[in-house]
């Protein structure tokens, strides 16, 4: 096609680009200037505005095309060379831009911006008295260069003359009083002099007017540490918090919306749903007719946690050991669902224990004599802090935990084993509570009651768990999580899903979806209206489905659970349908983090 | 249940209101529009509008939100509005998008944004950079960033972007081994979703691809993306794209993994992840696709249109815009006029800036005489064929002249149509060997030589070389035979 010259277009074209640009829409406003090249191609301004735009989406070497192009078609361009000068810089190649900015200062020696930029190049190079130099002379030519004085300011940290920093970040901040930056650099000059409360006003000041103080400081000394290693000194504790990124976990999302003072406050959504979930059920506490616990504080592990070799030579030498050798786990071993087969064996020497009718055991413990003596309690040296009675509290159902974690992480325990202090225990013959506790809904809940005290990672302190309210559900709803839940007990313990082998993904696919199912009953469990009310049900097609209990399926069970999951998994299931839909209901939302 | 309004104010293209209104049967929608005249920003209304519902306290759809998208050249503030109506009752409920009333958050809306598909050419583009080797070409970047990555796991909730996300940088410290396999079990769980992902596709893949009429069979070969705890990189970012072509000789292989036929698998996997959502409980799901095929040759854009027809119009509400007048003209031909609205947007400069306009439709012959007024013969020829079709059709359905059978209606040639009429007759009753063609003989004569030029069927993609004098003449034929057979 022959389009001729076409000003007003080429005009319109040039003219939106700008409204463009000035919304900073820079994709739009490089379309348009591209169009207006094809309808004009020579004319140089058009070149160096693309380029001006692409350097605002940091894309360089087009920039530099640009530019290059426009010097091409004028050679006296100035503002080209200055800007491919910015576009080197942008590239690091800080030959090159000094070489542009210079070209532009010879073309026009009052060009304060390009002196400025050449300034700051030659401070990336570290050519720190040259930097100063160029900043002096755009201060010359634009005496109002607040920026310039700040810039020095940082040359003569470089050179660590700090006291001359002060006083040029002193100029710029009388030129411009909103000048954060300037008020963060000066903090951290202060801090080189042990200046702590100057130091401490500016930086928060500067914090106060957005700036990210922290990042700042990252990027001219990486952090609190490598600033005191250093420069030998010790910050006080408030200044190295106030430099300190916060630790930010990936999970579980907080919902935290900030005050007008900047602090978090929750949204009246959370809120009411805490509470909402809070009144639906007893406490677990209360629930659970034993008083939960933790395990049992092994220390010195070392002497009292065997391995099998050591248990079967301890049992050789007297088979009276075997009575006291009991099944143990700490809690980082433990997994979802199914607890695997414990390889550790606990002496199980409590209070009161006829130690003579164990010698080889006794033997055994001798060897870590002086070790077992550093402890400072009533009970004999070889004595755990646990009573007989405790055989009682091991040996029942239970459910278990690590007590940190950061996932919902309780298994069921009906193989009675023994636990170290990092696990957490609760009695219970009822499987169900199992896929309750996992489930997103208490996940979720538990974070909201433990997040409100404390930054700590989650640990599963006892009082928190014990909140956990447990709804009254009936046998219907009971059985059919136990169903499921015994089903992933099963599937945890398969080779396939233990597997990394990526020929059995749809295997580990399976277990997330039938712990997805449990979500979607305990969603309903806890916001049976809301759900109700969008047609959201879960436990009514489960029950059409007269999915067998695990130990009923006869045969190959893992293949008889692929059908299962395959059926519920199928797109025009109901199951599925609800479960892919359930975040249009608000409180699902917030419990998944999407609101 | 159906939009059947949508209202767009002061958003991004289109300053001042816009009004596109589905009456009746109408539920898709067919565009035509130049570029920068306004169809995108119909396109992305709608998808803009259905995505601000979910997930808030995503990053991305914080950028998306309203005054992010209002009109550049005016202040006043705008909106995006939208009614919708059930099947079942007559009432319509109203939902607006702007930036003082957020009323997406509805179940109605966040369900129809889970249940539709958005696709534009930008999300193509990516096809354009596949270098194909020989019969496979590694589609990683395509599938995990822009084709699926909207997808959700049913495992984890997760769409794919996130779970990708989720193994990105920064890397720990070669040192922090916990960290280092906490990064690992990430990488297994991301594995395995996007080895069962592309498990779950495949059948429809192969299923709609079969609709292009390639002979092929199509594997998307993923072996596990791995960490190297050495260079602190992801390895292994591929999945290969097979097509194993069968009856080709070996030296026509490397032809065929062209760019359109890429375009075309692409086209189809969207589609498939798409057609493999669970359907919501009010029914509606879109479907809208923004210039999508202009990577397509015509070969390869009919068998869409008939992809759409088998699985996305009964289910669907359709958007699909096009730059393309010639495909427009096509499309609009191939589609049902009963349930497809057709707009065309133009330019129209004015002192200030450039506002996109809308045309409704007009009689077909009559905009072939503008267009011819105004040198347009390409659009003017799709015009006059067009017209002689309808007209043709529109006669033997009026006569019951019996017509070639053809199994798919959209088989259906001109000439079955034309062929009949040729030889029919009026009838004389009073003696029936007085008995008068419709058409005389010169006119058929004279329609016979248009259509070589002009009102043949495949002449369209390939117009080479179109003449005023005979557009004229077949323009005047086409009149005169719709006087001819109307009387």
């Amino acid at each position: 096609m022959v389009v001729g010259l076409n000003p007003e277009l080429i005009n319109a074209y040039i003219s939106r680009a700008t409204a463009y640009k000035r919304k900073t829409k820079f994709e739009f406003a490089i379309e348009d200037y591209t169009k207006a090249i094809e309808l004009d191609s020579d004319d140089p301004d058009i070149y160096h505005d693309r380029g001006v735009t692409y350097v605002e989406q940091d894309d360089f070497d087009h920039a530099i095309k640009d530019y290059t192009k426009a010097i091409k078609l004028n050679s006296k361009f100035t503002e080209a060379y200055y800007g491919r000068g910015n576009a080197h810089s942008g590239k690091n190649n800080y030959d090159l831009a000094i070489q542009d900015y210079t070209r532009a200062i010879q073309l026009d020696p009052n060009f304060s911006k390009a002196y400025y930029n050449r300034g700051v190049v030659y401070n990336y190079k570290g050519d720190v008295d040259l930097a100063i130099k160029d900043y002096i002379k755009a201060i010359e030519l634009n005496p109002d260069d607040f920026k310039a004085y700040n810039n020095i300011g940082a040359s003569y940290i470089k050179k660590g003359e700090i006291d001359r920093a002060i006083k040029n970040y002193n100029t710029a901040i009388e030129l411009n009083p909103n000048d954060s930056i300037a008020y963060c650099n000066r903090g951290e000059a202060w801090l080189r002099l042990k200046e702590w409360n100057k130091a401490k006003s500016d930086l928060i000041t500067a914090k106060q007017m957005g700036l990210d103080i922290i990042a700042s400081f990252r990027n001219d000394y990486r952090n609190v540490e490598a600033f005191e290693k250093r420069h030998g000194v010790k910050l006080p504790e408030d200044i190295a918090l106030l430099l300190t990124q916060r630790r930010r976990d990936r999970y579980p999302k907080l919902q935290k919306v900030l005050d007008a003072e900047g602090n978090p406050i929750e949204s009246p959504n959370v809120v009411n749903l805490r509470e909402q979930l809070r009144n639906a059920g007893t406490p677990l506490g209360e629930y659970v007719k034993a008083k939960p616990s933790f395990g049992i504080n092994t220390a010195p592990t070392e002497a009292f946690v065997v391995d099998k070799a050591t248990r079967n030579k301890l049992i050789a030498a007297h088979s009276a050991s075997a009575d006291i050798l009991k099944p143990f786990l700490h809690g980082q071993d433990l997994r979802r669902w199914h607890v695997d087969t414990p390889q550790q064996w606990l002496i199980f020497t409590h209070r009161g224990i006829a130690i003579n009718d164990y010698p080889a055991i006794l033997k055994h413990l001798r060897k870590y004599r002086e070790l077992l003596s550093k402890k400072k309690s009533k009970q004999e040296w070889y004595e755990l802090p646990v009573s007989l009675g405790d055989v009682e509290r091991f040996a029942q159902p239970k459910l278990v935990s690590p007590d940190t974690y950061n996932h919902q992480t309780f298994a069921v325990d009906t193989s009675g084993y023994y636990y170290g202090k990092t696990s957490y225990i609760i009695p219970t013959e009822e499987t169900w509570l199992c896929g309750l506790l996992n489930s997103r809904t208490i996940e979720w809940f538990y974070s909201q009651v433990s997040n409100q005290l404390t930054i700590d990672p989650l640990r599963a302190r006892s009082g928190y768990i014990q909140q956990i309210p447990i709804p009254d559900l009936t046998l219907e709803q009971k059985a059919m999580l136990t169903k499921i839940v015994d089903y992933l007990i099963y599937l945890q313990q398969q080779p396939t899903i233990n597997s990394k082998d990526l020929a059995h993904a749809r295997d580990r696919v399976m277990l997330g979806y039938f712990e997805r199912v449990i979500d979607g009953l305990v969603y309903e469990a806890y916001l049976r209206e809301e759900l109700h009310a969008s047609d959201k049900h879960f436990l009514q097609p489960l029950l059409d489905e007269q999915l067998p209990p695990i130990e009923d399926i006869q045969g190959d069970k893992m293949s008889a659970l692929r059908d299962i999951f395959e059926l519920l998994y199928d797109r025009m299931h109901l199951v599925r349908r609800n479960l892919y839909y359930l975040d249009s209901i608000k409180a699902v939302r917030i419990i998944q983090g999407k609101l | 249940m159906k939009i059947t309004d949508i209202e767009i104010k002061n958003f991004r293209a289109f300053p001042k209101t816009y009004e596109i209104n589905f009456h009746n049967t109408e539920k898709n929608l067919l565009v035509y529009g130049e570029n920068g005249s306004g169809k995108s920003s119909l396109y992305l209304a709608l998808k803009y509008f259905l995505k601000s519902s979910v997930d808030e306290t995503n990053e991305d759809n914080k950028n998306n939100a309203f005054e992010n998208h209002q009109n550049i050249f005016t202040e006043e503030p705008g909106h995006i509005k939208l009614r919708f109506r059930s099947d079942s009752q007559l009432e319509k409920d109203t939902y607006e998008w702007s930036r003082d009333v957020k009323e997406t958050t509805d179940e109605l809306i966040i369900e129809t944004s889970k249940a539709s598909g958005f696709l534009d050419y930008k999300d193509l583009l990516g096809v354009h950079y596949l270098q194909p080797d020989g019969e496979s070409v590694n589609v990683f970047d395509l599938l995990v960033k822009t084709l699926l990555a909207n997808t959700v796991n049913p495992a984890t909730d997760r769409t794919l972007a996130e779970a990708w996300d989720n193994i990105q940088e920064p890397y720990p410290r070669r040192s922090a081994k916990h960290q280092i396999a906490a990064l690992k079990q990430r990488i297994e769980v991301f594995n395995d979703e996007l080895v069962n992902r592309l498990a779950d596709l495949r059948p429809k893949v192969r299923e709609i691809l079969g609709k292009f009429g390639y002979e092929v069979d199509l594997n998307l070969d993923f072996k596990g993306v791995t960490y190297s705890e050495k260079n602190k990189t992801l390895e292994n970012q591929q999945i290969l794209l097979n097509v194993r072509f069968f009856d080709k000789d070996i030296s026509e292989r490397y032809l065929l993994l062209n760019e359109a036929k890429l375009s075309a698998i692409a086209i189809t996997i969207y589609l498939s992840s798409i057609l493999l959502l669970p359907d919501p409980r009010s029914g509606l799901k879109v479907l809208a696709l923004d210039d999508v095929l202009i990577g397509l040759d015509m070969s390869n854009r009919y068998p869409v249109l008939d992809i759409l027809e088998e699985y996305f119009t009964e289910d669907y509400q359709i958007f699909l815009t096009t730059y393309d007048k010639t495909w427009y003209e096509i499309a609009k031909q191939r589609t049902d006029q009963k349930d497809w609205k057709y707009t065309e947007f133009y330019f129209k400069a004015t002192d200030e800036y450039e506002i996109p306009i809308r045309k409704e439709d007009k009689p077909y012959l009559k905009k072939a005489k503008e267009h011819l007024d105004t040198n347009d013969y390409k659009a003017c020829a799709i015009y006059v064929r067009t017209a002689f079709e309808a007209v043709i059709r529109k006669f033997c359905e009026k006569k019951h002249l019996a017509v070639q059978y053809c199994e798919n209606p959209k088989d259906l040639k001109s000439q079955y149509f034309w062929n009949p009429i040729k030889s029919v007759k009026k009838k004389c009753i009073v003696f029936p060997e007085n008995d008068i063609l419709f058409v005389c003989p010169k006119l058929v004569d004279e329609i016979e030589l248009a259509r070589k030029f002009i009102l043949n069927e495949l002449s369209h993609a390939t117009f080479v070389n179109i003449h005023k004098r005979e557009l004229k003449d077949a323009l005047k034929a086409v009149e005169r035979l719709e006087t001819v057979l109307n009387k």
